[in-house]
């Protein structure tokens, strides 16, 4: 017999208080697993954005200030560049309410150049760029909208005073859901133009191929030198960089979300040291009795420390497991999948494995005293006891 | 009735046990009514004046003020439009005001986050509730001067007094700082209307115009003028309707998540709260025996085992509360619906603690009945033998 | 047994004990000196107090005396620190509780075998032990049941059977019928009778039973901590 056959009998002796023990451990991990996947989902974009070679070009004054469409030929042009494409974000009304999708004014000749990990179907490329008013939507999107080709998509301009009347020629997809809508820039900036409000010519912001391999953040200091002294002066970023500002704008909310966790994980290791303090002291002459047998005083500890051990594990690999599924159902609704564009799959990393950890270090510090005082009891002090 | 004195006597009698229940519930709310007291926070961050009598005029269709441009001319016969009240010099509480982002760093992070950037009027100041200049002094038009909230002066670089923040090239000196009661203008630094719109070259541009109409009467005439005008294509709505709609569309998130964190972290803590009761009422079963063959009933057992467990419960709630005292007034920071910081400071305010008291109550009676349910289905005779 | 030589198993030399609580110094043995040889069946009686438990602890090795020295098969036990006792108790000791004592997760055999984990043995080989001891017991077929599911006389014998599973020199018995009626009792007798004279165990039972000590072969009487009495007990009409 194994000492942990041992163990397993101890946590199993009391179930309803290892149960109501795993399942407080298991409930925190849970909450746990949401929030930090959730943090995950930054980093993979981050990563992801990382492999592409791209870099973002905004006005130095951030998104609300204009970028001449003239800077993209300029672009172009530069040594070292692609293909670029402008993003223009078109805060749109779709049906009488905020979109909840995302609509941006891009150049349908280089979209698919510019983001070559999206795959789109030749043909449907070729009325993208062939037909003024036309869109390319996600797929995941489409599916969500129920929205199939040949669909009129009529939005109403909050931003720009000019309200599209987009239709729908083609469907992509890429690795992960942008949740996106693609115009034709140039049909916005016509429809600008005829009602000379003055906002047209506005590229918004730039999204620039490098050739592969390239030094994308020189690239961002040449590009940024170029337009230095213009009327526009610009802010180039690589796209992990754009990636992280955009998750910077969620400010204190990350931090929030941490020193949450840090409670919880101190809360717990509470809950579980009474539970494994109780266990215990129910159980003094016993470890008397084993210690009077020869159990030395390391061996009752680690008896000890693995039994919380063990039931903080298990709460964890159950909650974590938990808080996945949710993170999966979560992603499938349309509202939050903005959040998650991931498949949740992609967000298994090493922090999952810091979770583990998180339990299994709650079940330790748990432990700790409980088994302590066990190794430390005195033989005869807990055989009388009983007596 | 069973006295609760009984009840604390066997608290204090396993004291450890009880007092590190005690700290894990404690946590547990803490950690909750953190959660609510920033979505409080925020909340209020959104709030405006509250003054029914403020309207505000924008782009129809814009759903804030980032978004919505008004044609100049348009702007400037709003100046005159009947019934709006004036200020103690005779003036009207008019405000033509112009709104942009402009990308800041945090400060001591690598972090940058969108700030909004308000071009206003002398009016502007009237109609935001207790606004006031708590150092330095307002800005001169004209010269390119700012004052910034206190809270954003704290937060970011180059919107400390004295400091100079560079706008499209144009330098604009910090000479004041303000407070605006906690509403949305302290997520704000504000510049002279022209002085802005001059720097982003956009002269005389114009987002919304706010104005103040204390007759009830005039001031839905005025709505409804505003918004049958075909050619002016504009909305006019209270401000506290214009505030509201943002609130729910930026917050709605958060508040799911601050649910879902309470529900996880509360469902956790009623385990802990169970696990405690149950070791209670098990070295307990002799007392129990002895207090039904003494003629008390099942229900004032129940009763009393529930109300030991509330005991436990909200000593950890009252301690939570406490926890948050030094917290008060904590400030913090997202980004809004508009991708621009929103600050706040953390609100712990009556209602707040309630909430984290009413969890604690829920944790005390669900936590507390399944154990005591235990306790009076013990048969008395068997009890009695118990060791 | 190995020890064919005549020295003592047990050599208790001047040995006092004294408890302190508050300021009140409590002397609970005084002066005590005790020989036990190989093959000795020893009974120690005594009313409450008068130090045989204590005795008893001294001799296992579960506490120290205050000043004198106790040596159990040659190792000087007060000169030994906890963590080498615990190691010498699981080689040279066996333990028979009043209350049996036994772990109520695991089953007889696991209970037996546990004291057989803290030997480097291999697990046919623990295995081979516990049955021999559970066989020696008469237990042979109870072996997967667990505590609960056994009499009392039934627990006590398990419990005999760990404490001779590592082939132990001494078994130290703390009023191991204590807690039995008359014929569970008598059972447990008999079994220790058996293992003293078929397997040359040297025995210590503290009991409060005069019947119980008359089945040894050598009785103690212990009154406010000192040696009373010393008697070879005649067995002439003894019956197997």
């Amino acid at each position: 017999m194994k000492l942990l056959k041992y163990i397993w009998r101890n946590v199993t002796r009391n179930k309803l208080r290892s149960l109501l023990t795993i399942m407080s451990v298991g409930f925190s991990l849970a909450l746990m697993t949401i929030l930090y996947g959730f943090l995950a989902v930054q980093d993979v974009t981050e990563r992801e954005a990382n492999k592409h070679d791209r870099v973002v070009v905004l006005n130095k004054m951030g998104f609300a200030a204009p970028l001449p469409i003239a800077h993209l030929e300029k672009i172009k042009k530069m040594e070292g560049v692609v293909s670029a494409t402008p993003f223009s974000w078109y805060g749109g009304n779709y049906e009488s309410k905020r979109a909840e999708f995302a609509l941006f004014g891009v150049d349908p000749d280089t979209l698919f150049d510019v983001q070559a990990e999206v795959n789109i179907p030749e043909e449907q490329l070729a009325d993208f760029k062939k037909i003024r008013n036309a869109c390319v939507v996600d797929q995941q999107l489409a599916e969500s909208m129920e929205w199939s080709i040949g669909d009129r998509i009529p939005v109403e301009g909050t931003i720009y005073q000019a309200d599209l009347d987009l239709k729908l020629v083609g469907i992509y997809k890429g690795p992960s859901n942008t949740g996106s809508v693609y115009f034709n820039w140039y049909y916005l900036d016509d429809l600008l133009q005829a009602s000379g409000t003055g906002f047209s010519g506005n590229a918004g912001s730039i999204t620039v191929k490098c050739k592969v391999g390239s030094e994308v953040a020189l690239m961002c200091d040449e590009i940024d030198a170029k337009f230095a002294n213009s009327e526009n002066a610009t802010r180039t970023r690589t796209e992990a960089a754009f990636s992280k500002m955009l998750t910077d704008m969620l400010g204190d909310v990350q931090s929030f979300i941490r020193y949450i966790s840090l409670a919880v994980v101190f809360a717990l290791s509470l809950v579980t040291a009474t539970a494994m303090a109780m266990s215990m002291r129910e159980r003094t002459t016993e470890v008397a009795v084993l210690k009077a047998i020869g159990f030395s005083k390391n061996r009752v500890l680690s008896m000890v420390l693995g039994e919380s051990f063990l039931i903080a594990c298990l709460g964890g690999l159950l909650g974590i497991g938990a808080g996945l599924g949710l993170l999966h159902l979560l992603s499938s609704v349309p509202a939050a999948a903005i959040l998650f564009p991931f498949p949740i799959s992609q967000l298994i990393g090493p922090w999952l494995f810091g979770l583990i950890g998180v339990a299994g270090l709650i079940g330790l510090v748990s432990g700790l005293v409980p088994a302590i005082r066990a190794s430390q009891l005195s033989v005869i002090d807990g055989l009388r006891q009983v007596v | 009735m069973i006295p609760i004195k009984y009840n604390i006597r066997s608290l204090s009698v396993r004291w450890v046990t009880t007092l590190l229940t005690i700290i894990a519930i404690a946590i547990v709310v803490f950690a909750s009514i953190l959660t609510f007291g920033m979505i409080e926070g925020i909340d209020n961050a959104f709030k405006s004046s509250g003054d029914a009598d403020d309207l505000i005029v924008m782009r129809n269709g814009s759903s804030d003020e980032m978004s919505s441009t008004i044609a100049p001319e348009v702007a400037r016969d709003l100046l005159t439009v009947e019934g709006v009240a004036t200020d103690s010099d005779g003036e009207p509480l008019v405000a033509r005001e112009f709104v942009t982002i402009m990308i800041s760093s945090r400060r001591g992070k690598d972090a940058t986050a969108n700030v909004i950037v308000r071009g206003t009027e002398k009016a502007s100041r009237t109609l935001r509730p207790a606004f006031k200049i708590i150092e330095g002094r307002d800005l001169e038009p004209g010269v390119n001067e700012l004052i910034a909230s206190k809270k954003m002066a704290e937060r970011f670089e180059g919107a400390g007094l004295g400091e100079v923040t560079e706008i499209n090239n144009v330098d604009f000196k910090v000479v004041g700082l303000f407070e605006a009661g906690g509403s949305a203008a302290e997520s704000e630094v504000w510049a002279d209307l022209r002085d802005l719109t001059a720097a982003q070259r956009i002269e005389g541009a114009v987002s919304v115009v706010n104005l103040r109409v204390p007759d009830e009467e005039k001031r839905l005439a005025l709505i409804d003028r505003i918004k049958g005008d075909e050619q002016f294509k504009l909305d006019a709505l209270p401000e506290e309707t214009y505030f509201g709609n943002l609130q729910s569309s930026s917050s709605t998130a958060l508040k799911v998540i601050a649910y879902i964190i309470a529900f996880f972290l509360t469902i956790g803590a009623m385990f802990a709260a169970s696990n405690t009761m149950y070791a209670a009422v098990a070295s307990r079963g002799r007392e129990i025996g002895t207090l039904r063959a003494l003629g008390f009933s099942r229900r004032t057992v129940l009763i009393s085992f529930v109300c030991e467990s509330l005991v436990i419960c909200l000593l950890g709630g009252l301690l939570g509360c406490l926890m948050t005292v030094p917290l008060n007034g904590l400030t913090g920071g997202t980004q809004g619906s508009t991708f621009s910081e929103v600050t706040f400071s953390f609100s712990f305010g009556p209602k707040v603690l309630a909430q984290g008291m009413i969890l604690a109550l829920a944790m005390g009676l669900i936590g507390g009945l399944f154990p005591a349910l235990r306790a009076i289905r013990l048969q008395v005779v068997n009890a009695l033998r118990q060791r | 047994m190995s020890e064919a030589n005549n020295d003592p198993v047990v050599v208790v030399k001047d040995v006092c004990k004294e408890y302190r609580k508050n300021d009140n110094v409590l002397t609970v043995l005084h002066n005590m000196n005790l020989e036990l040889s190989a093959g000795d069946y020893v009974s120690l009686m005594g009313p409450s107090g008068s130090g045989k438990s204590t005795l008893l602890n001294l001799i296992a090795g579960l506490d120290k005396p205050t000043s004198g020295s106790v040596f159990v098969c040659g190792q000087d036990l007060a000169k030994t620190s906890q963590s080498a006792l615990a190691k010498w108790r699981s080689r040279h000791v066996g333990f028979i509780f009043q209350m049996y004592n036994l772990i109520p997760v695991l089953t007889a055999y696991e209970n037996v075998e546990l004291p057989l984990t803290l030997t480097p043995l291999k697990k046919s080989q623990r295995a081979q032990q516990v049955k021999t001891a559970l066989e020696i017991v008469g237990l042979g077929d109870r072996m997967d049941h667990y505590p609960r599911q056994l009499s009392g006389g039934q627990e006590q014998r398990v419990s005999i059977a760990r404490a001779i599973a590592t082939d132990p020199t001494l078994i130290v018995a703390d009023e191991p019928t204590g807690d039995l009626d008359a014929k569970s009792g008598n059972e447990i007798l008999e079994l220790m009778e058996r293992l003293n004279s078929e397997f040359g165990k040297t025995i210590i039972m503290v009991t409060h039973d005069p019947r119980a000590a008359a089945r040894a072969k050598r009785n103690l009487n212990l009154l406010d901590g000192r040696l009373v009495s010393d008697s070879e007990v005649q067995k002439a009409e003894h019956s197997t």
